[in-house]
């Protein structure tokens, strides 16, 4: 009888303990989306037939998305995503669209209008500029997601390959 | 453009080293564009300086004269802002000055040990100028506030050493420190550990364990700056090899060419045959190849090193004899991080792992590996991609950062667009007449308008 006592005491007291140390700890919030998220490159360019990563991030979550519709994070992040949700690595989907080299996007200010399309259309907020006034791109927030490309009606705005530097010897 | 300049006069601000002054007279011509220059290695921006042969003795008189005190604090503070460590980094000496100030300082490590095996720069310098040593040291603990300074020297330097002895009798607050001829023991982390026993932070600078470090040659240039109003336009460079026949010390102006300091020294290598040889800047454990023929002196060049070409042996697998792990000077594992770094697969989170980043690029593995195996051009090239990644990384958090707080302003727009129309709504409703609706109204309407219609075309 003692025994069976001191066996539940025990139990309580270590389950209360544990129970204390999870509340407190509380760093195992994150979600599956939330760590798939942080997996997806954050260009936010809609390829994958969402409209963002984390809108992304949510259906393969839900099961709702196989993994390989990311172009811009290409095979690294397919094998990543894998890696994390125990998947086989597939081949990226090239009807959503091919992996490309980093790019910023630059907007030739002699022919812009100053029309905003491209602020409205760009989802990281990284164009500057009014209503007829000229616009900029702000080089170290842009993506190079496209999606200032198609609204343009001047044909201003072209994607410039990014040099990173490597220093090899 | 085309100005005469003056010998320490000042040429062109660069953002991240200290200006480059004039080493001799008369500044002309254009600047071509650097092919050298990338973010990571950036190498002195070139002007073109033609001259006539004259040295201009004296310097930067509209500053005023150290000597009977009429040059102004001011100036000693421009002065001091063109100044550059000779050590091989050519860290700004104002700028480490300044990063001291908000810390508690309270040692200056001197650092009189050669870098590198072969080099034998500072030895020539401490030869050459021992006295001017010890007062720039004095000079840099007055400026500093520091009550302290250590002279870190290898213990093998006899002459060196009773030369410095003789230049500190009687003078307080300077010691002198012998330390195992050891490679790599000039490395400034190293060196601290052994004279004072403290170890700099992993990420971060010696300032965070109350020291300083200065190379002894840029003791010397802030002393003769200070003292005699001599800016550093100049330093003493080793030229060794098995290509050189006497090996020597050569004081060279800043902005010579390469070519042209080696080709003075040895007397069999013109610019023609110059090709053959295998020229590596800096010391023969960390040098790199020269960029080009037309690479010039600067504040960072220590040691050219011109040797017969080799024929180097290919590197085989590894065998995980762990001699490496033995050498490494700062207890890294580079077997591991070789297996972690090889070229077709560079896994960075276990690179991170093992500390890649506390390389110091110091060669010792490679001289080890029993497989030649180049482990430090490796580890070069991951930290390259390691640094790639963080600033992904970076990049890709802000983006989300901003696209989450540009969906929840899209969101909030929609609710108020929202919240006015059905405000819109109910005042509308509430100044509509009681009992009309709107459809009977129309259709009132419709049936009046037919009514009239019928009335208005009989038949």
């Amino acid at each position: 009888m003692i025994a069976v006592l001191v066996i539940t005491g025990l139990a309580l007291a270590i389950g209360a303990m544990l129970s204390v140390i999870h509340h407190h700890t509380g760093n195992n919030t994150e979600t599956l989306s939330d760590s798939i998220n942080r997996l997806l490159p954050q260009t936010q360019c809609a390829q994958c037939g969402y409209p963002g990563c984390r809108p992304y991030a949510d259906a393969i979550a839900a099961d709702e998305a196989p993994i390989n519709q990311c172009p811009p994070g290409g095979t690294h992040t397919i094998e990543q995503l894998a890696g994390l949700l125990g998947r086989e690595v597939i081949p990226l989907n090239s009807t959503f669209g091919e992996t490309k080299p980093d790019a910023v996007a630059f907007i030739d200010e002699m022919t812009c209008i100053g029309c905003t399309l491209c602020i409205h259309a760009c989802p990281v907020d990284a164009i500057l500029g009014a209503g007829k006034f000229m616009h900029t791109v702000i080089a170290s927030e842009c993506t190079g997601c496209e999606l200032c490309l198609p609204p343009c009606p001047v044909d201003c705005i072209t994607l410039l390959p990014v040099t990173r530097s490597v220093a090899t010897s | 453009m085309k100005s005469r300049g003056f010998r320490g006069g000042l040429t062109l601000p660069l953002d991240e080293s200290p200006a480059l002054l004039l080493p001799i007279l008369d500044l002309t011509q254009s600047l071509p564009p650097n092919p050298h220059q990338s973010d990571r290695h950036r190498s002195n921006t070139d002007a073109v300086i033609n001259h006539d042969g004259q040295h201009d003795t004296d310097p930067l008189k509209s500053l005023g004269d150290p000597i009977n005190g009429t040059r102004s604090p001011s100036a000693d503070r421009a002065g001091i802002e063109h100044l550059c460590g000779l050590g091989g980094a050519g860290f700004s000496l104002a700028r480490k000055i300044a990063s001291g100030q908000h810390s508690n300082i309270d040692t200056l490590i001197i650092n009189a040990a050669e870098c590198e095996p072969m080099m034998a720069c500072d030895q020539a310098l401490i030869r050459e100028s021992a006295a001017a040593i010890v007062h720039g040291i004095e000079d840099l603990l007055h400026h500093t506030g520091v009550m302290r300074a250590m002279i870190g020297i290898e213990s093998h330097r006899t002459t060196e050493i009773s030369l410095l002895r003789h230049a500190l009798a009687h003078r307080r607050g300077i010691t002198l420190h012998t330390i195992e001829p050891r490679y790599p023991t000039g490395s400034e982390s190293l060196l601290i550990r052994v004279l004072t026993g403290r170890q700099v932070p992993v990420d971060g600078l010696p300032r965070d364990c109350g020291v300083l470090c200065f190379n002894i040659a840029t003791a010397h240039a802030f002393g003769v700056w200070m003292r005699e109003g001599l800016s550093q336009t100049s330093r003493i460079v080793t030229v060794a090899g098995n290509a050189i026949d006497t090996p020597r010390n050569v004081r060279v102006a800043f902005g010579v060419p390469i070519t042209q300091v080696i080709t003075s020294v040895e007397p069999t290598i013109d610019s023609a045959n110059l090709k053959q040889y295998e020229v590596t800047v800096g010391g023969p454990m960390t040098g790199r190849a020269m960029h080009g023929i037309d690479e010039t002196i600067t504040a960072k060049t220590n040691c050219l090193i011109i040797d017969q070409p080799a024929e180097a042996l290919p590197a085989r697998r590894c065998i995980r004899c762990g001699q490496c792990n033995d050498v490494c000077p700062v207890n890294l594992l580079p077997q591991q991080l070789h297996w972690y770094a090889r070229d077709s697969q560079i896994m960075l989170d276990d690179l991170q792992r093992f500390h890649l980043d506390q390389c110091i690029e110091c060669g010792c593995c490679d001289v080890v590996c029993p497989s030649q195996i180049p482990l430090t051009a490796q580890f070069r090239v991951a930290k390259v991609a390691l640094d790639d990644s963080r600033e992904r990384e970076a990049r890709a958090d802000l983006a989300a950062q901003r696209y989450t707080a540009r969906e929840l302003r899209l969101k909030r727009r929609e609710q108020e667009k929202a919240a006015r129309i059905a405000a819109r709504k109910t005042e509308l409703a509430k100044t509509r007449k009681p009992g009309s609706d709107r459809h009977t109204a129309i259709q009132d309407a419709i049936k009046r308008a037919k009514a009239s219609r019928a009335k208005g075309s009989p038949g």
